[in-house]
């Protein structure tokens, strides 16, 4: 009898430790990392495709309108990298992520790495370009995930301008560089 | 006479023989009711905790236009009405939202308006952030760019060279584009306005048999744009139930002219009436007005300057600004070559002639496509800061860009109504020059 009941509360015991774990799983939901990954695939992909379909085809190609930096002035097409700026600050008003376009040799020095991360997040890139550099930074007073990606020339555009730019920093890039680095964060608490 | 102070002298002795508590009551009760009473609307300036900057001044009766109870001053009060040129701000409060920037904002917050701009502190500009604001986060400029070693921290913006906000004709592309211009443009021509179809019939008022319409009027409303236009007396005289409404208030012209109408809102012109607070009138101006001691004042509305009958926009252009404008840039206008342009062409306005209302109220293209029209924007206070952009969207229609922006930063050129030329360049338009030409460019 005393067997019996041993077991049943084992079991038990097991089950609960079983639920907690699956519920905790389901709390804990997608890994913080993978998200990242799935917002810079979108942000990349969308970047890519402005860059080559519509910036190269109508700027290089079929010569239809130009791209500019002052392209409200202009009545141009806006960059890419002003493109993918645009898109950061606007979807950074819904407050649950952020993004931002970073570079060691960005033409503007407000784009520059600024926090401890991304210094040493763009240093760890320079190395391994490959996979993202991730980690936690407080900023602020709140606790930030934040994921740093390689941004590399994708186009013979992007590195047309940075490396004609009379206040680019750098003008000797070549295509499929590292140019700068996409910087993901996420609010972790309140 | 004996009588009536022997009285006050025993109410008063009776009054200083009352208990404490009256006697505390009873001042309580006074200053309540003067403080309320003041806070109500008789003396609500005497709660203004320092004199109100020149853009608030007008309103600084009405609290909560700013204020919002038990939470101070948020962005979103002061972006309600300073939306324009809001697109091109270098330095947008939601930049500064992304938390990257957290560091910097521990310097100086610049995702609050009133971190910088601090009301009842009146400075020259606008801006009550310490001199040299820019450098806590620009202070390496000088190593970014030889040129501007050995520049003051003041000089960013006091020297013309940089605005904190707007800086869409302040960069280098814009301005290098247009340094060669000559000081009159070969194509000198603002916007044409109007485009009334004029019917081919002879215009006819409709109104009521019952109502008797002076002569005056009827021919003021014949040889008008509205007449012009079909646009007859019950269009603007007519009651909710359909009757004949002699009263025709300023919301009967906002249903045809409501880009006219929120622009005028927005400016110092209609702000007042746009808070519901009684309208503008010359009193409430800190700049010289003029006061005419036989009638009251003119309370600012659509018909103060435009005649309701004839709607006559050659008034409204000059004569109605000088009817109360009586600082030295308006007393000059009339000797000024601008005004020569006026009366070259009889008073009339048209795309050579330079009235007040040419760059105080100017034209501008509105809506897009099909719908896109020269219209009159009616805020009076849009093009005044900065300066540059005045240079931009109103002086370039004629002149050339290094011209204009040399004589609207010259004190003297702009109290004297721009009778002369520029006695100085810019700073700023000099080191554009001195960069085009190290770089080889044609500037």
């Amino acid at each position: 009898m005393k067997g019996r009941a041993l077991v049943l509360v084992s079991g038990a015991l097991i089950w609960a430790c079983g639920c907690n774990r699956a519920d905790s799983r389901a709390a804990q939901g997608i890994p913080l990392p993978e998200v990242a990954d799935y917002i810079h695939t979108v942000i990349a992909a969308d970047r890519a495709i402005y860059a080559e379909q519509v910036v190269h085809r109508l700027q290089d190609v079929e010569k239809v309108i130009k791209a500019d930096e002052k392209f409200k002035a202009e009545k141009a097409l806006p960059f890419p990298a002003q493109m993918l700026r645009m898109g950061a600050q606007e979807a950074g008003k819904s407050g649950k992520f952020r993004y931002a376009l970073i570079s060691k040799w960005a033409i503007n020095k407000a784009n520059q790495p600024k926090t401890e991360f991304e210094k040493n997040g763009f240093d760890a890139l320079l190395k391994d370009s490959e996979k993202p550099h991730t980690g936690y930074e407080t900023l602020g007073g709140k606790k930030f995930f934040m994921a740093l990606y390689a941004d590399k020339a994708v186009s013979e555009a992007c590195i047309r301008c940075h490396n004609s730019h009379p206040e680019s920093p750098r003008q000797d890039f070549k295509l499929g560089e590292v140019m700068g680095g996409i910087v993901i964060s996420f609010p972790v608490s309140p | 006479m004996y009588t009536a102070a022997v009285r006050l002298t025993s109410f008063a002795q009776r009054s200083l023989r009352l208990p404490l508590r009256f006697k505390v009551l009873g001042i309580a009760t006074f200053l309540g009711a003067t403080l309320g009473g003041s806070f109500l609307g008789i003396r609500r300036e005497l709660f203004l905790p320092g004199r109100t900057s020149n853009g608030h001044h007008v309103f600084e009766q009405s609290c909560l236009s700013c204020h919002q109870p038990f939470a101070g001053v948020a962005n979103p009060k002061c972006v309600a009405c300073h939306r324009e040129g809001r697109a091109e701000d270098t330095h947008n409060t939601e930049t500064f939202e992304d938390p990257r920037w957290a560091a910097s904002l521990e310097r100086l917050d610049a995702r609050a308006c009133r971190s910088c701009h601090r009301e009842h502190q009146v400075t020259a500009g606008g801006a009550t952030a310490a001199v040299g604001f820019c450098f806590p986060c620009h202070d390496d400029v000088a190593q970014r760019r030889a040129s501007h070693a050995g520049f003051a921290p003041s000089s960013c913006a006091n020297a013309g060279c940089h605005n904190y906000h707007d800086n869409s004709v302040l960069n280098v592309a814009f301005l290098t584009q247009h340094l060669s211009e000559p000081e009159l443009l070969p194509t000198a021509a603002l916007p044409k306005w109007g485009g009334s179809v004029r019917s081919t019939a002879t215009p006819v008022p409709v109104y009521p048999t019952s109502v008797k319409v002076r002569s005056e009027v009827l021919a003021d409303w014949s040889a008008s744009a509205h007449a012009r236009e079909d646009i007859n007396c019950m269009a603007c005289h007519s009651s909710a139930q359909g009757a004949f409404d002699n009263a025709s208030p300023t919301a009967v012209c906002t249903r045809c002219h409501s880009f006219e109408s929120t622009t005028f809102s927005s400016g110092k012109h209609g702000i007042r009436s746009a808070l519901n607070l009684s309208a503008l009138s010359a009193p409430d101006a800190r700049l010289p007005m003029r006061l005419h001691q036989n009638k009251p004042p003119a309370h600012l509305a659509c018909a103060t300057c435009h005649d309701p009958h004839s709607v006559d926009t050659r008034r409204a252009a000059v004569e109605a600004c000088l009817t109360c404008h009586d600082d030295a840039h308006s007393r000059a206008y009339r000797s000024s070559k601008h005004f020569d342009t006026v009366s070259a062409e009889g008073m009339r306005t048209s795309p050579q002639s330079v009235t007040c209302a040419t760059c105080h109220l100017p034209r501008v293209m509105h809506g897009s496509g099909q719908e896109a029209r020269v219209a009159v924007n009616h805020n009076n206070t849009a093009g005044l800061k900065p300066r540059d952009r005045m240079a931009r969207d109103v002086c370039s229609r004629c002149h050339g860009l290094e011209f204009s922006m040399n004589s609207l930063f010259e004190e003297q050129l702009v109290a004297n109504n721009f009778q002369g030329r520029p006695s100085r360049q810019l700073d700023t338009l000099k080191m554009i020059r001195a960069l085009t030409s190290s770089q080889g460019r044609r500037p």
